[in-house]
């Protein structure tokens, strides 16, 4: 089962990366680009595709142990656990005198079950900021000034330019 | 010495990504597209890093996928922007104006 949903999760996101790089390479090959050029560039573009694909795939990994079924079932077991000790510690009890020892071991049972329980929902992780993998967007150079800009006939550097300026 | 690309203030990317899809469900690659347009191809999204941010984004709620076809009859996995999405893009276009704001009021007096 746990497998399945695995193999299924993988399938799931390589589906969608290939998707994207089938996306840029076709539209490399409408712009003109030979079908070699346009791939290569689609995956140049894109980085390292088993890199992206492990984030993913640890994301989506981490959402589903969190999830609300994950966390309903963990409870149930975690409630069939404290009550199964502690029929098992009332089963053992024959005499008054051990009631008392009885009970002490039922309130540490469920004390530890309820701080290893707590502790448990305490590893939820935090919601890691969507940016973290910087860099993810950057600013594109200004366009080149033209050659004009630069070369004025003057025969002097543009910084040369600059400080006769002054 | 080559100069250093420059990069986005962290967190900008996830207000982008919500106002795009604001318009409309949308797959990774239009998103990238869209990002880059809209910006008048200032902005560019480094293509592969998309994909873990919309993890994220899915993952505390502000968006949810759903798999449906493509404009080329593919099947392609579409994110929308949730209610909570919505709350988050008011939120961070807030905070972006104000730090927008102050940047430009210190530049024009410094």
């Amino acid at each position: 089962m746990k497998r399945l949903r695995r193999e299924h999760i993988e399938r799931e996101i390589e589906e969608e990366l290939r998707f994207h790089l089938e996306m840029r390479a076709h539209q490399n090959r409408t712009a003109g680009m030979s079908t070699e050029a346009a791939e290569a560039d689609a995956h140049q573009r894109f980085g390292d595709f088993e890199a992206v694909k492990s984030q993913c795939r640890e994301i989506t990994k981490e959402r589903l142990a969190h999830s609300p079924a994950r966390r309903i079932l963990s409870t149930l077991i975690w409630l069939m656990t404290g009550s199964g000790l502690t029929l098992r510690f009332l089963s053992d009890v024959h005499s008054v005198q051990q009631c008392g020892e009885v009970l002490v071991m039922i309130s540490l049972t469920w004390r530890l079950l309820l701080y290893l329980r707590l502790g448990g929902l305490a590893r939820k992780p935090q919601m890691v900021h969507a940016s973290s993998t910087l860099p993810l967007v950057t600013i594109a150079p200004e366009e080149p000034r033209r050659a004009v800009d630069y070369y004025d006939g003057s025969g002097r550097t543009p910084v040369e330019r600059i400080l006769s300026d002054d | 010495m080559a100069q250093a690309k420059p990069n986005l203030l962290q967190g900008t990317l996830t207000m982008l990504i919500l106002r795009v899809l604001a318009g409309g469900a949308l797959h990774g690659y239009d998103v990238a597209n869209r990002i880059q347009q809209l910006s008048e191809d200032v902005l560019k999204v480094e293509e592969g890093s998309l994909y873990p941010a919309l993890y994220r984004l899915e993952d505390a709620g502000w968006i949810e996928a759903e798999w449906g076809a493509s404009e080329n009859n593919r099947r392609a996995k579409f994110y929308n922007l949730t209610k909570a999405g919505r709350k988050q893009l008011a939120l961070e276009a807030g905070h972006w104006e104000r730090l927008s704001g102050a940047v430009t009021r210190v530049m024009q007096t410094a």
